[in-house]
This record gives structure tokens, C-alpha cells and sequence, in this order.
């Protein structure tokens, strides 16, 4: 029989803190593992899938954090920051997807794309004309101001836990989601932000 | 506050992240200037559409959804866990984790180092008996050479030969 998480219930992981799991982990650390997984793995998800905008690559690329998230030996220490570590690794692995598949070339890409997105059932929820022209905009920027954009106005982190993220300060935080913003403005076209 | 700091903080201010101080100088700023009251209007406008708690739960809380993770990092945490259990035991029953190949190197090592050991300590020997010849003979030449020479018989007599008076007797031929 193939070994499997042994969770607690769904609902109760959003309200887990991060120094609980890590005075948990100190009498058991796979249980504490589990609930790093049960609170982090929705999130980190949906980070990636903004990023690489496929299921099954978001999928397994949260699977591959997770495996490094085990791997790292200081994850319960008390000066670790689960939540930015966990955000931080998630983001350098989209990326480096991106440009492996950038670096693929674009006539692959157009041939598996079609397949890829007939293949994922969940794939109307991001439909919508406002939010594809969005997404399609964030695709232009750079991957700091993506990066930071999605970090902010799609996982929802304030900015202290940005700052963590990035490993930055707070108030080069607030410089670059502003440039990043006024970026957007300038590839958006008036009409789209009108709407 | 001038153009340069306001175009920095426009993201916080439309965020409220800005402090309230920072907020009273900024909302002067853009009052009184055109473009930078412009740009926040237009960034005002923007739209990210988040997908909400609702969409957000309607794909993963899809039957099966996380199963496949599930059985995965399962087996990964299992296979963690067994492999640390073996590292971090207590001393007296810690196996060694060590690959065969490391273990062999580890052993060639160790025996390199102690054939080297017992190479010097044999030529720290050999050199110790050397010595102590030497300091022998240098002993036994210089004693030699404080001794007395001695007496010469005979004029043409040297230490090597002895001189023979032969007087042939009569009849001899």
C-alpha cells in the first residue's frame, strides 16, 4: 500500500501559525511536515499557476518545494521564515520553468500548448476576457515586477512578508511595486484599465 | 515630499501601507501636482482579479485534487524519515550511513596513514643505531689517537716490519 500524508482536517490549516508547526516539530517532525504542506500547499499553488499558467507544471513544481522544503535542515528553526522561504524557493523554480521553456523555443511551446490547456479541467476558472488581458500585460513585465505584482495583488502578502520573500527592505518593496505598477500602466492600454 | 518619493510610494499609498504621517505629505503633494495626481488616478483603475476564496476552492477542493502530492510526499517523508532515523541515532546503536565506495576509501586511508607511521618510526630507529656506531668509532680513533707512539728498534724500523739481525753462520753453503 503507497504511503500517503496522514492530514488533519483541511479547514483547520489556515489557522496553524508557523511557531506552532515548529513547536510541534520538535516531538514530531513529519506530523509538523504534514501541516507545512496542508497550510502551504493551496497558496503556493496558485503562485505558481499565476506564473506558469499550467496546472500539472504549478502541480508539480509545488510537489518539487515541497521535497526541498523536507530536505532543508533548518525549516524548524526558530529564525527560519517558513512562509518566505517556502514562496521564495516556489518563485526561482516557476521562473526557471519559464525560461526552460522559453529556451525550448517558441514552436514546441504553440504545439503542447492546446493540448496542455484541453487537458486541464480547471482551466475556465481563469477565464475571463479583464483577467486574461491582465495576465497577458504581467507576461510583458520583467520577472522582478511579476514577481512582485503576483506576490502582492495575487497571493495577497503584505509587504513585510514581501520584504521576506525578496529578501529586501521594505521600502524597496514599496519603490518597486510602484514601478512595477506604473510599467503595467504603460503596457496596458488605456481602454483595458478602463474597463 | 517631491515627485521623486511620491512615484515610489504610490503603490503603498493606493495599498494603505503608507504611515499617516506619510500620508498627510503625499495627499499635499498630489494635490498640488498635475502629473503626479494623474498617475495615481490611472493606477487607481488597475485591475488584478484575484481569483477568490470561492474559485480558489472550487478547483482544489475537487475530488482527488491533492492525491496525487498526497501519496508522493507521503512516500518522500517516509523514505526522510528512514534515512535520518539511521543518521541521528544514539551512539551506541548508530548504524553508519556511509556508501560502500566512501567506506572502502575511509579503510585505504586509514591503512595508508598507519604504514606511514610505521615507516618513520623504523627509519627513526635505523638512524638512532647509525648514530650510536658512529659515536663508537669516533670514541675509538680519538683514543687511538691519544695513545703514546711506540718505541722504535733499529734505525730503519718502521712499525710494520721487524727488524732481523742475520748474521750468516759458517758452513751455511
Amino acid at each position: 500500500m503507497p504511503a500517503s500524508l496522514r492530514l488533519v482536517s483541511p479547514d483547520n490549516a489556515s489557522s496553524w501559525s508557523e511557531e506552532d508547526i515548529k513547536q510541534l516539530a520538535g516531538n514530531n517532525p513529519r506530523t509538523a511536515m504534514e501541516m507545512v504542506i496542508q497550510k502551504f500547499r493551496e497558496p503556493l499553488y496558485f503562485h505558481a499557476r499565476y506564473i506558469v499558467k499550467d496546472h500539472q507544471e504549478a502541480y508539480d513544481l509545488v510537489q518539487e518545494v515541497f521535497i526541498k522544503a523536507m530536505r532543508e535542515q533548518r525549516l524548524f528553526d526558530d529564525d527560519f521564515k517558513i512562509k518566505a522561504w517556502l514562496f521564495r524557493v516556489t518563485t526561482n523554480l516557476c521562473f526557471n520553468q519559464v525560461r526552460n521553456r522559453k529556451r525550448r523555443g517558441v514552436l514546441l511551446d504553440t504545439m503542447m500548448k492546446p493540448e496542455a490547456l484541453g487537458a486541464d479541467q480547471f482551466q475556465h476558472v481563469f477565464e475571463g476576457e479583464q483577467r486574461e488581458e491582465m495576465l497577458a500585460a504581467l507576461d510583458s513585465l520583467s520577472e522582478d515586477h511579476r514577481e512582485i505584482l503576483v506576490l502582492r495583488y495575487y497571493d495577497d502578502l503584505s509587504y513585510a512578508e514581501i520584504a521576506d520573500v525578496l529578501q529586501v527592505k521594505l521600502g524597496t518593496v514599496m519603490s518597486r511595486l510602484s514601478r512595477a505598477r506604473m510599467r503595467l500602466m504603460d503596457v496596458m492600454k488605456p481602454s483595458e484599465l478602463a474597463n | 515630499m517631491d515627485c521623486v518619493i511620491v512615484s515610489s510610494r504610490i503603490a503603498a499609498f493606493l495599498d494603505g501601507e503608507l504611515a499617516p504621517s506619510e500620508v498627510e505629505q503625499f495627499s499635499i503633494h498630489i494635490e498640488r501636482c498635475d502629473p503626479c495626481s494623474q498617475i495615481v488616478i490611472r493606477l487607481e483603475a488597475q485591475r488584478f482579479m484575484p481569483l477568490n476564496n470561492q474559485e480558489r476552492s472550487s478547483i482544489c477542493s475537487a475530488a482527488g485534487f491533492w492525491g496525487e502530492m498526497d501519496v508522493s510526499l507521503g512516500t518522500q517523508m517516509d523514505e526522510m524519515v528512514r534515512v535520518r532515523s539511521v543518521v541521528v541515532g544514539p551512539w551506541y546503536g548508530r548504524k553508519v550511513g556511509l556508501p560502500a565506495p566512501m567506506l572502502a576509501a575511509y579503510a585505504a586511508a586509514m591503512l595508508l596513514v598507519i604504514a606511514w607511521g610505521m615507516q618513520q618510526r623504523e627509519r627513526a630507529l635505523s638512524a638512532e643505531v647509525s648514530a650510536d656506531h658512529l659515536g663508537q668509532q669516533l670514541e675509538q680513533e680519538r683514543r687511538l689517537a691519544a695513545q703514546p707512539a711506540p718505541q722504535q728498534q733499529g734505525s730503519s724500523a718502521s712499525g710494520q716490519y721487524k727488524v732481523v739481525n742475520y748474521t750468516p753462520q759458517s758452513g751455511t753453503f
